[in-house]
């Protein structure tokens, strides 16, 4: 177990994280005490084959699912002691998300998308931010339009500017460029990059492909409900050899 | 396939369960309606039969007006030479009169018989009933002639009478007693003599209440001296009937003739029929009103359901299963509902059926006991709605199931081609156009006669309703984002999305609502319909009247001693009054009904809008006819009219007055002076009194309580009383159609809850996605909740736009003596509106509550 608690501000992290669906014969664990911290400021990718528990450790970090032993924490927020209410509030005001696919209501266009969260919340956005957001996704002239109306690249651009809108404390993105070309894909990706780079964006990425995982600061692999190997500036051919010598 | 369609019905019990009780509701009124009236059938067929079981012949009076009643009266002589005849065991003759029972009430408690009325705290009351009849027989001889039976007692001679055993029991009668009974002449005292059971041991009266006197009394009572209204006979066993008709033929004078007992059965059972007939019709229009609100949600939910399946019926097509097969199994599911809701719903229509029954029981129609009839035309009309109806409504989605490609399992965004919205637009302009101008056609009386004009309206409605139906898409997302508009400022993003969901899929909003826009134009077009009724009736009520009390007997339609109306005229303070009377005469060979009143007293009372003559003057011998019947007859004022009389046989009347206003008075009216030499109904049904100026209303009030003391069944109102009086009846006869009427919203609304919750299961993956992104469960629930706001209120305007214009055109055709304005009530339309909205609001708390647990984590975790 890498446990890697650096006295850097740690943005959210999971202590002991257990994680068991079923019962009985049927019983699969889905985490096994997984202990892993992510600073702020950093772009870290999770990885693992399928089953490896990889979504299941984003879904419990980020409040959309609950774990059957040990604790999640976003900043100091221990996501155990919330009710629904409270939980439903941390997710609108303090983690965006991204979604593979299905990230936008097709009732409404790009713009009100990105709004959405704060608009739930009342608020007022902060104006200058998500011009300046829009403006770094470069949706510029499609902003009124529905996602019908869009490429998949587009919709997951308006999906990241979304996430980034509401100025998170974390951004959890689960398979963000699974649905797309390449050449979408990478676009997307050097977003996200630059999200990190420019605004020091915290964000956790579940992704299988090795490539997406290049663009993060640091890789983290998991097999089995367990983290296995544990990777800084991850290069695409040595990501690649990770997973071959794990066995992925 | 079949089993696919099973599997697919397990897998959604709770949508399959809503939309066989959708189906069942209407299966249910249906069998429920059918039920009802063939068991009521049954039952006074066998009654009629009881009644008419113990003579063979009867003679009496060729020809009548429309009700046995009004039957010429013969001569009593005959009944001593019928009686000598050979052949003839036994006959009587048959009187029937009004007769009404009193007894005395000591602090609202029946008191023990003997109790004298002016005791403290006791005043007389009259037996009462509220519909069936209140009248007298003669017992005759042979009282078993009439199915009459001694319960206890013996039967009455002179002095006495003998009350049914229903009453007797009901009002602690007691034999021996005398007992004050209010008869034409006025109140007069008996003995009763015993108690009397009507055709069998049960006393089977359906809740009619009656008296039965010796022949010589009730021939005085009634006022037929020395006559019979017919006379029943006997055969001694063995003789032939048609020998005995011929035999007795020849005894009888011209225009007397004889009839069998099968006729007079037939007779009293066509009688009931009619009556139940009605019954039938008004129970199977609301049938019929569920069973269309029924059958549009039936498609609605095929429709989405097919869209929901549509990768599941692809994967099948690529496997292998043909068109044919996909569309059987869609077939299959609505096939095994309507089974279903046909089972449930003939229950559920016997349940009905009792309920009204005993409805009926309840309120004193003392129904005896029958049958529950089902019969096979009751389980043929089931089966057609139940099955026919569920097939038709999911044969348009089982058709598009065909069309379903295989390569939509593999395709994220396909979307089945919807048939063309042009050619919708196009059959809904045609549509309307045609309905539009069926109603003009009846409003401008283009159609004659009373039966084409129905049949043309309900034509033009019915086209019309389609018409909106189709047009209704192409308005659906106007509409909706119109009806939303205030939505996202109240209610911030839930509002704006609830909103926008409204108005995202037009066609199934605009189906869901078109179920709920045709229980709200029914009841739209009863309200207007009520509405100007009620202003015509107001008007007529303020404007039109003079007289400042009525008087009229508290059980409806029981008439009541003109003895009663002229001990008013004494009164110093009274300026006109007079008792008013009904009956039927003949003019030129067709019945007519007629008023009998006191010529010279009517207009002081009411407002008849003389055209000409004077009625004033008028008196005996005089006639008063309303200025249609005088154009068609040519009729002026000083001409004679030939009549025809049920006692008084043809004579001249001379029109004294010709009168535009035949909103109190029939469209003719005879003197009182000539009414008892020429009706057989000689009592009032109710008078009118004015009293001078300057008199004081409540001084006049007790005195002419203080008059008619004697007469404990009658009810005296002021003006203001007549007037709230029948408008409250009027209120409540139309809070009973909108009740019924209730029943197809309350199924529409079913509808938006199950269309709702489809919805709902359609957009679990968007919802996953708002509640992540922090849409909270309250949040989540109002918008559900908002949606089916903005869709109820969609459905209420189209209805209410139709309801309308329905009942515009109704209001428009009916006769000015009945609805002489279109009145539109806006206030109880808008409330109309917002009752509707508000359902709305609380049939959508399942689904948003559905939708408010559903689990974020499940809804958007890709499969």
């Amino acid at each position: 177990m890498t446990s890697t608690t650096a006295p850097a501000k740690i943005a959210a992290r999971a202590e002991q994280a257990l994680k068991v669906y079923g019962s009985g014969q049927t019983e699969v664990t889905a985490l096994r005490n997984v202990s892993v911290g992510f600073r702020g400021g950093e772009f870290t990718a999770i990885m693992g084959p399928s089953g490896s528990g990889k979504s299941t450790l984003m879904h419990c970090m980020a409040g959309l699912d609950s774990l059957t032993s040990g604790h999640t924490y976003i900043g100091d927020t221990d996501l155990g002691s919330l009710n629904e209410a409270s939980l439903t509030r941390l997710r609108r005001d303090r983690i965006g998300f991204i979604f593979q696919a299905f990230n936008l209501v097709p009732t409404l266009d790009a713009l009100e998308n990105i709004l959405l969260p704060s608009s739930l919340a009342g608020r007022k956005p902060d104006q200058d931010w998500v011009d300046e957001v829009v403006r770094t996704v470069g949706l510029g002239n499609r902003l009124n339009h529905r996602p019908n109306e869009l490429s998949g690249g587009q919709q997951q651009r308006v999906a990241v500017a979304r996430a980034l809108a509401n100025k998170p404390e974390i951004v959890f993105a689960d398979e963000p460029t699974g649905n797309l070309d390449s050449a979408s894909g990478g676009e997307i990706l050097d977003f996200m990059r630059s999200a990190v780079d420019t605004f020091g964006q915290t964000i956790v990425m579940v992704t299988h492909d090795a490539t997406a995982a290049s663009y993060a600061d640091r890789v983290v692999f998991l097999a089995d409900g367990s983290i296995v190997h544990e990777m800084t500036e991850p290069a695409a051919d040595l990501v690649l050899d990770t997973i071959k010598s794990l066995g992925g | 396939m079949f089993r696919l369609a099973l599997r697919e019905i397990r897998g959604h019990k709770i949508r399959f369960a809503l939309t066989t009780i959708l189906v069942m509701f209407g299966v249910g009124f249906v069998v429920g309606s059918f039920v009802l009236t063939d068991s009521l059938r049954a039952t006074f067929g066998q009654l009629s039969s009881d009644i008419n079981a113990n003579f063979d012949l009867a003679v009496r009076a060729e020809g009548d007006f429309g009700s046995r009643q009004e039957q010429t009266p013969i001569e009593a002589s005959l009944l001593t030479n019928i009686r000598e005849t050979p052949g003839v065991e036994s006959a009587d003759g048959v009187l029937v009169g009004y007769a009404q029972p009193t007894y005395v009430e000591c602090d609202g408690e029946i008191a023990p018989a003997g109790t004298d009325q002016g005791a403290p705290g006791c005043q007389r009351k009259a037996v009462e009933t509220q519909g069936p009849p209140i009248f007298g027989f003669s017992a005759g001889d042979h009282p078993e002639l009439q199915a009459l039976s001694l319960a206890d007692g013996s039967w009455p001679g002179d002095g006495e009478f003998a009350l049914d055993a229903t009453t007797v029991e009901k009002y602690h009668y007691e034999i021996g007693q005398t007992y004050t009974v209010l008869v034409l002449s006025g109140p007069a005292d008996f003995v009763l003599s015993g108690s009397i059971n009507f055709a069998g041991e049960t006393n089977d009266t359906v809740g009619a209440v009656f008296s039965v006197f010796d022949t010589a009394t009730a021939q005085a009572l009634f006022d037929y001296p020395d006559q019979f209204l017919s006379i029943y006979i006997k055969a001694e066993p063995g003789t032939d009937i048609g020998q005995l008709t011929e035999a007795v033929q020849w005894l009888l004078p011209e225009g007397v003739t004889v009839a069998t007992s099968d006729d007079l059965t037939q007779e009293s059972a066509d009688g009931f029929n009619s009556i139940v007939g009605i019954f039938n019709n008004i129970l199977l229009a609301f049938a019929f009103v569920t069973v269309l609100v029924a059958s549009v949600l039936i498609f609605v939910v095929f429709t989405i359901t097919i869209g929901q399946r549509m990768r599941e019926l692809s994967l099948l097509r690529a496997l292998g299963a043909s068109a044919k097969q996909i569309s059987r199994s869609v077939l299959g599911e609505a096939v095994a509902i309507g089974a279903t809701a046909t089972v449930l719903g003939v229950g559920l229509g016997v349940l009905i059926a009792l309920g009204i029954r005993a409805a009926l029981d309840a309120g004193g129609f003392g129904l005896p006991a029958g049958p529950v009839e089902i019969r096979p035309r009751t389980a043929i009309a089931a089966l057609l709605v139940g099955i026919g109806i569920t097939l038709i409504a999911a044969y348009s989605p089982a058709r598009k199931s065909r069309r379903i490609p295989p390569i939509a399992a593999l395709r994220e965004d396909y979307a089945i081609p919807e048939s063309s919205s042009r050619i919708r637009f196009a059959v809904g302009v045609i549509a309307g156009l045609f309905g539009l101008s069926c109603i003009a056609a009846t409003m401008f009386n283009v159609v004659d006669g009373t039966a084409a004009m129905i049949v043309v309206l309900v034509l033009g409605a019915l086209t019309l309703m389609l018409s909106v139906a189709l047009l209704s898409d192409a308005l659906a997302r106007p509409l909706a984002l119109g009806i939303g508009a205030p939505l996202p400022r109240l209610f911030r993003t839930p509002g704006e999305m609830a909103r926008q969901n409204a108005a995202r899929n037009p066609r199934r909003t605009s189906s869901t609502a078109a179920a709920l826009m045709i229980g709200v134009a029914m009841i739209g077009m009863v309200t207007v319909v009520g509405q100007s009724l009620r202003s015509t009736f107001l008007s007529t009520l303020s404007s039109g009247i003079s007289a400042d009390f009525f008087i009229q007997a508290n059980s409806p339609g029981t008439q009541f001693s003109p003895a009663a109306a002229e001990s008013l005229e004494s009164l110093d303070f009274v300026s006109a009054s007079t008792g008013f009377r009904q009956g039927e005469i003949s003019v030129e060979g067709e019945t007519k009904t007629v008023t009998g009143a006191r010529l010279s007293k009517i207009d002081a009372l009411f407002d008849l809008g003389v055209v000409d003559g004077d009625p004033n003057q008028a008196g005996p011998g005089d006639i008063l006819v309303h200025k249609d019947p005088a154009r068609d007859l040519g009729l002026n004022v000083g001409d004679t009219v030939a009549v025809t009389t049920v006692a008084g046989g043809p004579q001249q009347f001379r029109v004294a007055a010709i009168f535009e206003n035949a909103s109190v008075v029939d469209n003719w009216v005879l003197d009182l002076g000539d009414w008892d030499a020429n009706f057989n109904q000689k009592g009032d049904l109710f008078a009118a009194v004015a009293v001078s100026a300057g008199t004081d209303i409540g001084v006049a009030d007790a005195q002419i309580r203080d008059a008619l003391s004697e007469y404990p069944q009658l009810k005296i109102q002021t003006k203001e009383e007549f007037q709230d009086d029948n408008e409250a009846q009027l209120n409540a006869f139309l809070l009973t159609v909108n009740a019924l009427l209730g029943f197809a919203v309350l199924v529409a609304m079913v509808g938006v809850a199950v269309t709702l919750s489809l919805s709902v299961f359609e957009r679990t993956r968007e919802i996953g996605l708002v509640r992540a992104v922090g849409m909270t469960r309250r949040q989540t629930r109002l918008m559900i909740l908002l949606e089916s706001l903005v869709i109820s209120m969609f459905g209420a305007l189209l209805g209410i736009f139709l309801g309308v214009t329905f009942g515009a055109a109704i209001a428009a055709i009916v006769p000015d003596t009945v609805i002489n304005t279109v009145s539109v009530p806006v206030g109880q339309l808008v409330f109309l509106a917002a009752l509707t909205a508000l359902a709305g609001v609380l049939f959508a708390l399942w689904p948003a509550r559905r939708a408010a647990r559903l689990k974020v984590l499940d809804a958007i975790s890709s499969e």
